[in-house]
């Protein structure tokens, strides 16, 4: 498909699809770095203690999962790896809209990710439900 | 314990479990009943298995392509009393509905 596999890879990240999620990946990993090293830095506080030690780790390890899985999505998208689907043929039209959230350079699934940009009721009832719950769990923070 | 959706399923009924406990018998027993213990160990317990619970969901995640609001519904069924038990549920539906295969994406080059 690339003659280069590294360009390729960087010729994926250049595409436009691609700007959010390089700002999501980078405003979570500053952000989970940052409390991180709050928590580092009550740790070593008078009122600090192992907790807070571990609560710094803990906040590090999910910078770095925020990395793992921005390199991972980078290059399966690059390479035009999807998810096998069992008993569906290879267009398939009921790839879900879930899958179409991350469209690839697959033409098949392009084409799949096009139908799935229909109206969704149950899509935007759920969406509606995630951020109802998300903006309770803000208020309870 | 083959698939990811095994391991996230583990983890989720685990963490979920875990959660209800501290929140409900814990949280009371700290605040109200003046004994920490119950609140101290399970509240510790509870820290490390979310962050297993995060590598499972991340697992899955990562193999059959959720999407953004699903990745963060499973997010944030580790801290939601109660949420980690629906978004299980609806996220196994989910993926037996779109029948998948058993993941092959990590292994291919």
């Amino acid at each position: 498909m690339y003659r280069s596999t590294v360009d390729g890879v960087v010729r994926t990240a250049f595409r436009a699809r691609w700007l959010p999620r390089h700002v999501l990946a980078l405003v979570l990993i500053a952000a989970l770095s940052l409390l991180g090293r709050w928590q580092w830095d009550v740790s070593y506080s008078e009122r600090g203690s192992l907790q807070n030690l571990l609560y710094a780790f803990q906040w590090w390890v999910m910078a770095a999962m925020v990395g793992y899985a921005w390199w991972r999505l980078l290059h399966d998208d690059a390479h035009g790896r999807t998810p096998r689907l069992a008993k569906t043929a290879p267009a398939d039209t009921n790839r879900s809209a879930d899958d179409a959230a991350w469209p690839t350079t697959n033409p098949a699934a392009s084409m799949a990710a096009h139908t799935a940009l229909e109206p969704d009721d149950e899509l935007d009832e759920y969406n509606a439900y995630l951020a109802q719950l998300n903006a309770r769990s803000e208020r309870a923070r | 314990m083959k698939t990811p959706l095994d391991r996230y399923r583990l983890m989720a009924y685990i963490v979920g479990t875990g959660l209800v406990i501290l929140v409900f018998v814990g949280v009371p027993l700290k605040y109200w009943g003046h004994s920490p213990g119950v609140a101290k160990v399970v509240g510790t317990a509870h820290g490390f298995l979310y962050i297993v619970y995060l590598v499972t969901c991340l697992e899955l995640a990562l193999r059959y392509r959720l999407g953004i609001p699903r990745m963060l519904a499973l997010v944030c069924a580790g801290f939601v009393p109660f949420l980690s038990f629906v978004v299980e549920r609806n996220t196994t539906a989910h993926l037996r509905a779109t029948e998948h295969d058993p993941p092959t994406l990590a292994t291919e080059v």
